[in-house]
């Protein structure tokens, strides 16, 4: 079910109404968990089996952690949730890869192996096994410092409560099926009783009128044009037209992702919730190590934590930190798709980050052109290498994203860029641009009186200007 | 919602003041729901007959024959569509070369639960964005589109060379069979559907390049529409300059010749068309 259907806004309301008329923890998060279900049965109800397995074997897994009496019984048990976490995930995303290079590399038909290609991609499964595996790690970590109170699990919670709530962690709808990637330990707290005179409406209003702005103005009428960047239309295009849709897709995948996790915060905030944040102005970073702590930030910091850190991050000597770098950015980028153009587009920041790590470029804030004029020239350097690296997630064939590359940068001569398509492509990235251009110059801070007017201009763009609710780009994943 | 109250009002102010004046399509779906706007809500009763193809037989004008063919898009969407408009024409001329073409459902259901006929403003002639580049372009979309092609960029002989790679690797793929049962399936429920509304469906062929023809899903998509439809002949076009821009797209004149070409194949003499 998409968030700009009707059927949406039809649970949402209905879930709404019931949700704070009811009393008590047990009941409110029973209604969630119904319209969860609801929500993911709507376009694959075969395979919500599959998310409640999931979410009970996570939740049962984490019990038997906290119920555990050794260390090692705990590790044990730990282990193999992850890993069975891993293993649906690759199972399901993966294993068509897998064979498809198989057979590709030796040469051999796997005809045997061909109903692993035909698996159906369930929605959101890496969301929701991220998020199983963060409450595994979680309950373990908080199990080896059990002086503390944990915060994934209340003293005395029997068996039952356990897979219920933490069922209700795995599928919350808002977050299921593209994040905000939610950490067990910063949802947990979360769950008591909600009522309704405590609704965050400021958060409510801006998270949905700007969240969905962003996807059905910028976001859908964007795709309209980036369309082009696709085989064979590339073939033959010029350079100019090539960047005038890579920069537009730039704008069209973060006002996609951006609208989405909007969304996602302002209608748990109408449940009482507070998901984190997803998106800090990602095209106003002066490196890309910036880029990376204000783009996606709830899987940025997933993989941080669960990963960068557990495998030593940067305290085990300089090789081992680019190691550890390039590791996390690849399996990062493998995370997106299942396919070995997102792997590539990992290691291009891995590398990116290497590179600004090695030259200290990461930490200076000066570049070579000193003052105000640095920073902004660092701006648009950055921008335009993250926007390069999106050819990748635009075109998961490598040799069509390199001949879009190549084009990009060798095609001048044949230049037909068309006069409307820059037009529109400038025109819905301007509202991205004045996104990014209001947090740095603040002319919503020391103007008050234009937030009501930025609200109505873009409710009235939705309703007049608005274009298909196509699926969001990251459902995929 | 002070603000969303007052931009309405002087949309709306400027819708009832300019018309139809000014108007340009930021995109090819923008354009496809416009040209079916402009026949589910005009009166199309003194039109002899309706074209549902492709951007094959977008540019092709005739006075007595209402365009409905949708660049980027599918013949299949515009029939669905048909199926459920109020009025039909007495013939419904078909192109036939790429019909294999996905229906794009969410168009169909947006024109069969229309609220913009009450809301004029919510018809995509009249976004803000349509407005705007019209206004920049300083002059109405010409809706007659023999005039629009004339005055289109120029596609000369290196833009031809670029441009056919693109559609001989489009065809190099044959389709699934699924999609082509899928695709022969709903041509058949749709033409039973408008010829038991009492309409003639007439299909046809453009004239492509024979380099194009050539390819595996072209030979394939012809040779079963073929023997999916013995009773209906698909008419070849006796086009005398079949020269295209880009592989597949007939230049001006062959555009021109199409128009009466297609006028004759619903029983309008050439004489009648030249004389308008």
């Amino acid at each position: 079910m998409l968030f700009t259907t009707i059927e949406f806004a039809m649970l949402v309301a209905i879930a709404f109404s019931i949700f704070y008329l009811v009393r008590g923890v047990f009941a409110q998060v029973g209604i969630l968990l119904i319209a969860s279900i609801v929500f993911y049965a709507f376009s694959s109800p075969w395979l919500t089996l599959l998310l409640l397995a999931s979410a009970i074997f996570t939740s049962w897994s984490s019990y038997e952690i906290n119920q555990a009496d050794t260390a090692k019984k705990r590790k044990i048990i730990a282990c193999v949730g992850v890993m069975l976490n891993i293993f649906v995930l690759v199972f399901f995303k993966y294993a068509g890869l897998l064979v498809r290079s198989l057979e590709n590399l030796t040469g051999a038909s796997l005809s045997g192996a061909e109903w692993l290609v035909m698996l159906p991609l369930p929605i959101g499964i890496s969301f929701y096994t991220f998020q199983g595996i963060s409450m595994l790690i979680d309950t373990f970590r908080d199990s080896r410092n059990s002086q503390e109170a944990s915060e994934v699990y209340r003293s005395g919670q029997s068996l039952g409560e356990s897979l219920y709530y933490g069922s209700f962690y795995v599928i919350f709808f808002p977050q299921l099926v593209a994040g905000p990637v939610v950490k067990a330990k910063d949802f947990f707290p979360q769950i008591k009783v909600k009522s309704i005179s405590q609704i965050n409406w400021r958060l409510v209003t801006h998270s949905l009128v700007v969240g969905f702005f962003l996807k059905l103005v910028i976001a859908n009428n964007l795709q309209n044009q980036t369309f082009w960047i696709k085989y064979p239309y590339i073939i033959g295009m010029s350079a100019d037209r090539a960047w005038t849709l890579l920069i537009g897709y730039s704008c069209q995948i973060f006002a996609d992702f951006a609208g989405y996790s909007l969304i996602a915060i302002g209608i748990a905030a109408l449940f009482g919730y507070r998901l984190p944040d997803n998106f800090n102005y990602p095209y106003l970073s002066a490196s890309i190590a910036e880029f990376w702590r204000r783009w996606h930030i709830s899987l940025s910091s997933w993989l941080k934590d669960y990963l960068y850190i557990p495998l030593g991050g940067n305290r085990k000597g300089s090789f081992r930190t680019y190691l550890h770098l390039l590791i996390v950015m690849v399996l990062g980028g493998l995370w997106h798709g299942a396919a070995w153009s997102y792997l590539i587009w990992g290691a291009y920041h891995g590398l990116l980050l290497g590179v600004e790590r090695a030259t200290g470029l990461a930490s200076a804030r000066k570049g070579m052109v000193p003052g105000m004029l640095g920073t902004w020239t660092r701006y648009v350097v950055i921008f335009l290498l993250v926007s390069l690296g999106w050819s990748f997630f635009k075109l998961p064939d490598i040799t069509h994203a390199g001949l879009f590359i190549s084009q990009a940068f060798t095609a001048w001569e044949s230049s037909v860029a068309q006069k409307k398509e820059v037009i529109v492509v400038a025109t819905y990235c301007l509202p991205v641009l004045l996104y990014h251009l209001n947090y740095k110059l603040k002319f919503t801070k020391t103007r008050p009186y234009l937030v009501p007017v930025a609200y109505g201009v873009m409710l009235y763009a939705i309703v007049v200007n608005g274009a298909s609710a196509d699926a969001f780009i990251y459902f995929q994943f | 919602m002070g603000t969303f109250l007052i931009i309405s009002v002087l949309h709306l102010a400027y819708l009832s003041t300019a018309g139809k004046a000014r108007y340009k399509a930021e995109s090819q779906e923008v354009e496809n729901r416009v040209r079916m706007e402009d026949f589910l809500y005009e009166n199309h009763s003194a039109k002899i007959g309706v074209i549902v193809g492709t951007s094959l037989s977008a540019n092709v004008h005739h006075p007595d024959l209402v365009n409905l063919s949708f660049r980027g898009g599918s013949a299949l969407t515009a029939l669905e569509i048909l199926c459920i408009a109020e009025q039909l024409p007495e013939t419904i001329l078909i192109e036939a070369n790429l019909l294999y073409q996905p229906v794009d459902r969410e168009m169909v259901e947006k024109f069969e639960s229309d609220q913009r006929v009450t809301f004029p403003m919510l018809q995509d002639r009249y976004r803000p964005m349509s407005l705007l580049l019209g206004a920049i372009k300083g002059k109405s979309e010409n809706r007659d589109p023999s005039v629009n092609l004339q005055s289109s960029r120029k596609l000369n002989a290196t833009t031809k060379a670029k441009k056919l790679p693109v559609h001989l690797a489009s065809a190099a793929v044959r389709l699934s069979s699924e999609e082509l049962t899928t695709a022969l399936a709903l041509v058949q429920e749709n033409v039973e559907k408008l010829e038991g509304l009492g309409s003639r469906v007439i299909f046809y062929l453009t004239p492509i390049d024979a380099e194009v023809v050539g390819q595996p899903r072209h030979q394939q998509w012809r040779k079963s529409f073929v023997e999916a439809f013995p009773n209906h002949p698909v008419e070849h076009l006796a086009i005398s300059d079949e020269s295209t821009s880009d592989g597949i797209h007939l230049c001006l004149e062959g555009n021109l010749e199409m128009g009466e070409q297609l006028g004759l194949l619903a029983g309008i003499p050439i004489e009648k068309n030249r004389g308008k």
